[in-house]
């Protein structure tokens, strides 16, 4: 429950990031101006570590120790020291600040077939002995009434360290620094009639141990940036326009949000937002058009249809009565198959800058970039070593089966059920020239989708309901015209990527976009972003928001 | 140092006095120049199973914890410590740092201008959702329910998933002078099974949830999933289009849960959701807004459908509230302690947690009352399309049933649907007796998050409401077919 502190929505969507300042301000401190010695101090000089990496692996020894000794056939511990700092700034003031200093880890282990998860808070070996003892015994309980077996995906070993590399450390900024940036960014789009920016730095600082009784032990540092920094334009005070986030989720330090253009893209990008919002307004006929969504709404879109009907657990049926299955299943019929039109080629990797970015999984597996979508055909699945066993064992029969888990196994925090998930996809632009500009050229009637991808699908991700975007604008003539109220899409997902997508936009249309998503009974979130190009789709459904 | 417990078997957190001593623990650590305000300590223990393909799936135990420490200089907060870390240390650096961070910031003028004692302006109800039988059942569900579910769903030839889930929580407000403030704790429980036939063309759900575990029905919750699984054959598609809907208390309860949003009185105010008067704002007061046969209110005393007395961080109380009489709206949520104040009204939570008034009509008697209607079992998916008349869309899921000339005529394949509650509690035909809806799976979307008042995850806080039977209800498409 009280979790907002690591569970915030963190999206492409800032409506709700706009509303969730006010809301949480009592979690955060009152406003109030930044004086030369506080400006003067970076968060380090606020957040002291005290818990060594050492220690967090002494402690993961001890569960999987204590895991095999109480019987576990196998046993795998996440355990994790993380800071975050999040700041929001105007006029030179921070108005938020949160520091949140924690400690978490998760044991899951398997007994005669049978899975349990124990997770906790308490940097003790002798409670993290107990939680490891409580899961064997029921795992133990479990598999009286689990009578298949469970075969885990063989993986080699794993020893060692990774650190997210990074240029400057955040927390090591002072805070007047970065509150002038934030600060210079919004008074670059203050300069905007109508501009408006939501602006927040958010810096996370994890050092998560992996072991498992394979023998695995590593140790990552693993470093994000969740800044963002949306522009839009607004009037009376109430935001109509948003364009997508100038920052997005991504691993890396302070160079994040550092570019030297940072504050004219601001500017320009507030000034695109106004100019939006001078238009006149109408709703559309409802009817099939041909719609033109930006990189950000493309990759938001496959994420919440594609991606997420890819994830193995869901498609074997594991999510059934949570969050659905998969329109994509079996396997063993769905791998090779066309599902999308042979435009779309994607490729999944976890590599940097991405947000969830690593050496090793949360299995310890190495993530490997590999392709999703080859010219429309389904090449593989996102996997973890639980999934891939059985995958393997589906799809035999197809030429070239799938390799093993893709490293997709993630618990966003460390006591977090580990699941497969989507973390990031790459759509390859077009090799040809196409612009924004060009993508619309043709267009008699149509739309313009900026900053979409909030999708309601159904169980099977088979269909959706665009709810809002940022902007939709019609096009006329090839030339935005008028900005659309009270309308939304309505798609399947399988017409809408396999025979409404009619072009793709060149390199220069390409936006990253990171956004959060539920997974798992209780629910967990966990960050998904995509890279992709703007694209064309013909004959999409427009429904009116009305009854 | 650990998580102390009385007796990790029978109290899996922390008790007040527990909480009591950890807050005196840090005020002893903190500096005699810093006043610290608040310690919000909240401590919530799971238990939980889930299940798919006739067997466990895995397991999910553990605590959570979350201290947070509100220090300041005279005057209210200024610097907060959110940690999940008890360890003296860790406690002892989190006050130092905010403490120099407060020595380096000047005196300032609060946004609010309240000081903390004034936001406890009410006395704060007596509530009793504790329940030892639920803390009981944390040791026992593994060993004797689950088995039975699976093994009833088994001899049925149908594959059996679903969720048991168990939690308790303690929670306190620690003041300055050492005492508590505000102390609370809870047990809460729920119980979903979801049952699939062989080919995986019919899912059946079902769900209850409770505070005292002891009066969940399993035997009940796999027989009403496996009714949905099993009755009207394969299902085939029919026409969407507006229709007479029989909806079950689960389902009724997935449209309502956007309510919260709908009566933030600031927001009404300005026009943003379907209470306002206009879009220039205003509101409804004194205004129907749903059939007369509805009364809406939350308290926190209802055994049933309580919930924490106060909003916790805002360290606020959360009074009883009648939201809307015989159908007319009668009071809007001001849940910002300073919009109260600048109204001249009292704070209130929003409705998160609610009692909506039902009838007599069982479920069976409205299926004989309709010639032509549709049953749903249970939505998901369900989301906000426009806040400014609560239209929603989401898809039927767990059942659905065409109804024909007072039966059950055959399963239908899933339906989107495009309504607001706004609409179809102005068309009711039939009501039926409430009851606590069970949500299942059902995760926080952007809207609810903005109004979710502190409550994130599982599980979601208790919502009574009644089956009901209303005309023209709007289903737009088939789901997996628009």
């Amino acid at each position: 429950m009280f979790r907002s502190t690591r569970r915030e929505f963190l999206t492409t969507a800032s409506f709700a990031l706009a509303g969730s300042v006010g809301r949480a301000r009592r979690l955060w401190a009152a406003p109030r101006p930044l004086t030369p010695a506080m400006a003067r101090l970076p968060a380090s000089a606020l957040h002291e570590t005290t818990l060594t990496p050492e220690m967090l692996r002494t402690f993961a020894t001890h569960a999987i120790d204590a895991a095999r000794s109480a019987g576990a056939q196998y046993a795998d511990v996440r355990v994790a020291e993380q800071v975050q700092l999040r700041l929001n700034a105007d006029g030179g003031m921070i108005v938020n600040f949160r520091l949140t200093p924690q400690f978490m880890y998760g044991i899951r282990v398997l007994v005669d077939g049978a899975w349990a998860f124990v997770h906790g808070v308490t940097p003790s070996a002798d409670r993290i002995v107990t939680a490891a003892h409580n899961a064997v015994a029921t795992a133990r309980v479990s598999s009286r009434v689990s009578p298949d077996r469970i075969e885990l995906m063989s993986t080699p070993v794993v020893t060692g360290t990774w650190e997210t590399p990074v240029r400057l450390d955040p927390f090591s900024v002072p805070l007047g620094d970065q509150a002038a940036l934030l600060t210079a960014c919004l008074e670059a789009a203050g300069q905007v009639r109508n501009g408006t920016l939501d602006a927040t730095f958010e810096w996370k600082r994890e050092t998560r141990v992996f072991a498992s009784s394979e023998g695995s032990l590593v140790t990552q540092i693993l470093r994000t940036s969740q800044s963002e920094l949306t522009p839009g334009a607004s009037i009376y005070g109430l935001s109509a326009i948003t364009l997508p986030s100038l920052l997005t989720g991504m691993s890396g330090g302070y160079e994040c949000v550092t570019r030297s253009t940072l504050q004219d893209e601001t500017k320009r990008a507030a000034e695109e937002a106004a100019w939006y919002m001078s238009l006149p307004r109408r709703s559309l006929d409802v009817g099939r058009y041909p719609v033109v969504f930006d990189g950000a709404t493309v990759g938001g879109s496959l994420n919440r249809t594609i991606g997420r009907a890819l994830e193995l657990d869901r498609v074997l049926g594991d999510d059934v009565g949570a969050g659905g299955v998969s329109y994509l299943a079996p396997p063993s019929e769905m791998l090779g198959s066309a599902i999308a039109s042979p435009l779309l080629t994607v490729t999944a990797n976890r590599n940097m800058p991405n947000v969830g970015a690593v050496k090793w999984d949360d299995e310890g597996v190495q993530p490997r970039e590999f392709p999703l979508i080859t010219q429309g055909q389904l090449a593989n699945y996102i996997t973890s070593r639980t999934t891939a066993s059985e995958l393997a064992a589906l799809s035999g029969a197809h030429a070239g089966a799938p390799a093993p888990s893709t490293g997709c196994a993630i618990a966003q925090d460390a006591d977090d059920a580990v699941l497969a998930r989507v973390s990031h996809v790459a759509v390859a632009p077009s090799a040809k020239p196409a612009s924004l500009e060009d993508l619309c050229h043709g267009i008699t009637r149509g739309l313009l989708i900026r900053r979409g991808g909030y999708i309601a699908v159904d169980q099977k991700f088979a269909s959706g309901v665009m709810l809002f975007a940022g902007a939709i604008l019609e096009i006329e003539n090839g030339k935005i015209v008028r900005r659309i109220q009270g309308n939304a899409l309505q798609f399947t997902t399988s017409r809408l990527w396999r025979h409404s997508l009619a072009a793709l936009g060149d390199a220069t249309t390409v936006w990253t976009s990171a956004t959060q998503y539920w997974k798992g009974q209780p629910e967990t979130l966990g960050w998904a972003s995509a890279t992709a190009p703007a694209a064309l789709f013909k004959d999409v459904d427009v429904i009116a928001k009305r009854i | 140092m650990s998580l102390p417990r009385e007796s990790e078997m029978e109290r899996p957190v922390m008790t007040r006095e527990q909480l009591l001593s950890l807050g005196q623990r840090l005020l002893a650590m903190s500096s005699a120049d810093i006043d610290i305000v608040n310690i919000t300590v909240s401590h919530t223990a799971n238990i939980i199973t889930r299940l798919a393909h006739n067997r466990v799936l895995t397991s999910d135990d553990g605590e959570r914890l979350t201290i947070q420490i509100e220090t300041m200089v005279g005057g209210p907060p200024v610097y907060t410590v959110i940690t999940n870390q008890w360890d003296d240390r860790v406690l002892a650096a989190g006050l130092r740092q905010c403490e120099a961070l407060l020595r380096a910031s000047p005196s300032y003028k609060p946004d609010s201008g309240m000081k903390h004692e004034e936001y406890v302006q009410d006395a704060v109800a007596p509530v009793q959702l504790w329940h030892d039988t639920t803390i009981g059942a944390m040791q026992t569900t593994r060993e004797t329910v689950i088995p039975a579910i699976l093994d009833i769903v088994r001899q049925q030839k149908l594959h059996a998933a679903g969720f048991v889930g168990l939690m308790a929580r303690s929670e306190a407000v620690i003041r300055k002078d050492g005492s508590i403030l505000l102390y609370h704790d809870e047990t809460d429980s729920e119980l979903t099974v979801t049952a699939v036939s062989q080919d995986g063309k019919n899912i059946g759900w079902g769900g209850q949830a409770a505070r005292d575990w002891s009066q969940i029905k399993p035997a009940e919750v796999t027989q009403h999933a496996m009714t949905m699984a099993t009755l009207g054959g394969t299902p085939v598609a029919v026409e969407p289009g507006k229709r007479t809907a029989i909806l079950t208390p689960a389902a009724v309860a997935q449209l309502l849960r956007y309510f919260a949003g709908q009566w933030h009185a600031l927001n009404t105010n300005q026009g943003q959701t379907a209470l306002s008067k206009s879009r220039m704002g205003g509101n409804k007061l004194r205004q129907r807004i749903m059939d007369q046969r509805f009364t809406m209110s939350s308290d926190p005393t209802d055994p049933a459908g309580g919930y924490r007395p106060y909003v916790i961080w805002e360290g606020v109380a959360s009074p009883a509230m009648t939201w809307v009489e015989h159908g007319v709206l009668t009071n809007l949520a001001f849940n910002m302690p300073w919009y109260a104040m600048e109204r001249g009204t009292r704070y209130a939570a929003l409705p998160n947690s609610f009692r909506l008034s039902g009838g007599t009509t069982s479920i069976e008697e409205m299926i004989a009352q309709c010639p032509d209607g549709i049953l749903v079992n249970r939505f998901s998916d369900v989301d906000l399309l426009d806040e400014h008349t609560c239209l929603l869309t989401g898809v039927t899921q767990g059942g659905c049933f065409l109804v024909r000339d007072g039966k059950v005529s055959k399963a239908i394949k899933n339906l989107r649907f495009m309504t607001s509650p706004f609409f179809f509690l102005n068309n009711v035909e039939a009501l039926g007796v409430t009851e606590r809806a069970a949500f299942g799976y059902t995760p926080l979307t952007q809207p609810e998050y903005m109004t979710s008042d502190g409550f994130y995850e599982w599980p979601r806080q208790p919502v009574i409401v009644p089956p009901m039977m209303v005309r023209d209800f709007n289903f737009s498409a088939v789901a997996d077919a628009v």
